[in-house]
């Protein structure tokens, strides 16, 4: 199998490939070493490859295997993930100065977990600083660049895993979602990407922004493949208290069970408020496609989701300012202009406005839950309501325009983290100037895998994923 | 319906928490909290008495299929 072939591998392919010894790991990061030092200087997804240390790690896999001994079902597949996840030893950037000199005192649990499934990391990715922007710019590192084209914006704040992963450098990357951060990028960057319910995956050494909100979870190239490494994520960890212990389903086994007799829902309100009109045609386009596979398609009325966007925002801003706020009061220098801006907003919320948003959280699931939940099965919605924007055009840094730009952005997602509702984000199509379009889907509590199911039969009747950007 | 957080008192929460600010940033933090307290108002106002934090982790739960 020649390089191309083998970086067109999704990751589960690429795992069978390993595993029926069609291609080694050691050809594999060679191959993916090979694409990510070539795309670099046009994306500035990584922050640091280590090629070397990869390269040992994979001939290590490929002798485990000739020993017959399989590490799991991520068998020498390379990933890179967002530098937000502590390896023991080794300082993670967060995007920013602030980490830049604290080696993590122990592994991240998803990181471990990873590794115990037999995937190699070779390198870490570029992010938003602090996980803290929804665009990809980055101040310190330099701006994060769309592999569809690189004069466009990532999204964030996990921008480097979905360029990377669209410009087929890594087969997929871990991100973090507390107001979109895997969905937007996923969306922006043609990537598949699952927020898993909150509690579902472990956060035990990712670095924190909003403990309430915070959730783990890949980006990857296809749906296929984000059940696959949820698989190994999800469960128990006596290292996050709330990890939930519930037993994780066979998510790949009911990710292939029929789109017939789900239910989708699509929003009446709130949703489409303002929406594109070539997105809001992609959006029905799916819809269509759906009911092809034999789901159905309802409408359905909302809540005040506004009210719970803004009880979203207080949390965040609360929680980030408290997290942050040793080192705000001592080395705010060290932070970019827009993210101190972001992270001294949280000191002006009011205690009990803050406890106030957590009480509504309850309030709002069993509503939306009520509402929504008995008569679907997932509400269908776009990620975002406009277009791709340029990287110049939202460079606001820390001004006044700031903090509108950055509500739009993260307007469609953060109601899926006030719920801690799982949302899969997956593409839709592209507009007419070639930019990707990502729809999510968001289902009941720990039901990832009514997502999974009706995903997967989405990218089996379309070919959307399976389109790479011509760098 | 709430009224404002006026940029002085921004200023002095900030200040209060160790935080130092700027004429910019106390209008910025001002500008922010009235905002969303505003759009918060009416859900909070709804709050019932016995509601608290802790209700979350019980509906995600009871939410599960």
């Amino acid at each position: 199998m020649n390089d191309s072939a083998i970086l067109e591998l999704s990751c589960a392919g690429l795992a069978r490939a390993i595993r029926d010894k069609q291609v080694s790991a050691a050809k594999a990061m060679e191959a993916t070493l090979a694409r990510a030092q070539a795309v670099q200087p046009k994306l500035n997804a990584f922050l640091r490859i280590d090629t070397d240390l990869a390269l040992d790690a994979a001939r290590l896999a490929d002798r485990d295997l000739a020993r017959g001994h399989l590490r799991g079902p991520l068998h020498g597949v390379p990933m890179a993930h967002k530098d937000m996840y502590y390896r023991e030893g080794v300082a993670s950037s967060y995007g920013g100065r602030i980490g830049a000199s604290r080696p993590a005192p122990s592994t991240a649990t998803a990181l471990a977990r990873l590794d115990a499934a037999g995937a190699i990391q070779f390198g870490v990715l570029n992010m938003a600083e602090c996980a803290f922007g929804p665009t990809g710019h980055n101040y310190h590192y330099g701006h994060c660049r769309n592999a569809w084209n690189p004069e466009y914006i990532t999204g964030g704040s996990s921008s480097g895993s979905a360029t990377a992963v669209a410009a087929r450098a890594t087969y997929a990357a871990l991100g973090s979602d507390t107001g979109g951060s895997i969905r937007l990028p996923a969306s922006f960057c043609g990537a598949s990407g699952i927020k898993p319910t909150y509690g579902r995956v472990s956060r035990a050494g990712a670095m924190p922004l909003s403990f309430s909100m915070d959730t783990v979870g890949p980006l990857a190239r296809t749906v296929e493949d984000c059940a696959l490494i949820l698989s190994a994520l999800a469960g128990a960890d006596a290292r996050d208290p709330l990890a939930e212990a519930r037993e994780v389903p066979d998510y790949l086994a009911q990710m292939r069970r029929s789109a017939a007799g789900l239910t989708i829902g699509k929003p009446r309100q709130y949703f489409y408020d303002g929406c594109d009109a070539e997105i809001a045609a992609l959006m029905e386009a799916s819809l269509e496609t759906f009911r092809s596979l034999g789901a159905t398609v309802v409408e359905v009325d909302l809540p005040d989701v506004d009210a719970w966007n803004a009880a979203a925002t207080m949390i965040i801003s609360s929680e980030a300012a408290s997290v942050h706020g040793n080192w705000l009061r001592t080395r705010p220098h060290e932070y970019s202009a827009q993210v101190r801006a972001r992270l001294e907003q949280g000191f002006a919320i009011p205690a009990a406005a803050y406890i106030d948003s957590l009480r509504l959280r309850g309030v709002a699931l069993r509503e939306f839950s009520e509402r929504v939940f008995s008569k679907v099965d997932v509400l269908h919605a776009p990620v975002v309501a406009f277009q791709t924007p340029g990287i110049a055009e939202t460079d606001v840094g820390g001004g006044p325009t700031m903090a509108a730009l950055l509500a739009r952005l993260t307007r469609l997602t953060r109601p899926g983290n006030f719920l801690g509702v799982p949302a899969l984000s997956l593409q839709a199509g592209f507009t007419k100037a070639g930019m990707p379009v990502g729809m999510q889907l968001l289902g009941r509590p720990f039901d990832e895998a009514a997502l999974f199911a009706l995903g997967h039969a989405y990218q089996g009747a379309t070919d959307f994923h399976r389109k790479a950007p011509a760098l | 319906m709430t009224n404002s957080i006026p940029p002085d008192v921004a200023a002095a929460l900030l200040g209060a928490q160790g935080i130092a600010s700027t004429p910019e940033s106390a209008e910025a933090g001002a500008r922010f909290a009235t905002l969303v307290l505003g759009k918060s108002a009416k859900a909070f106002a709804q709050l019932a008495f016995e509601d608290e934090a802790s209700g979350y982790t019980a509906a995600l739960r009871k939410g599960a299929p």
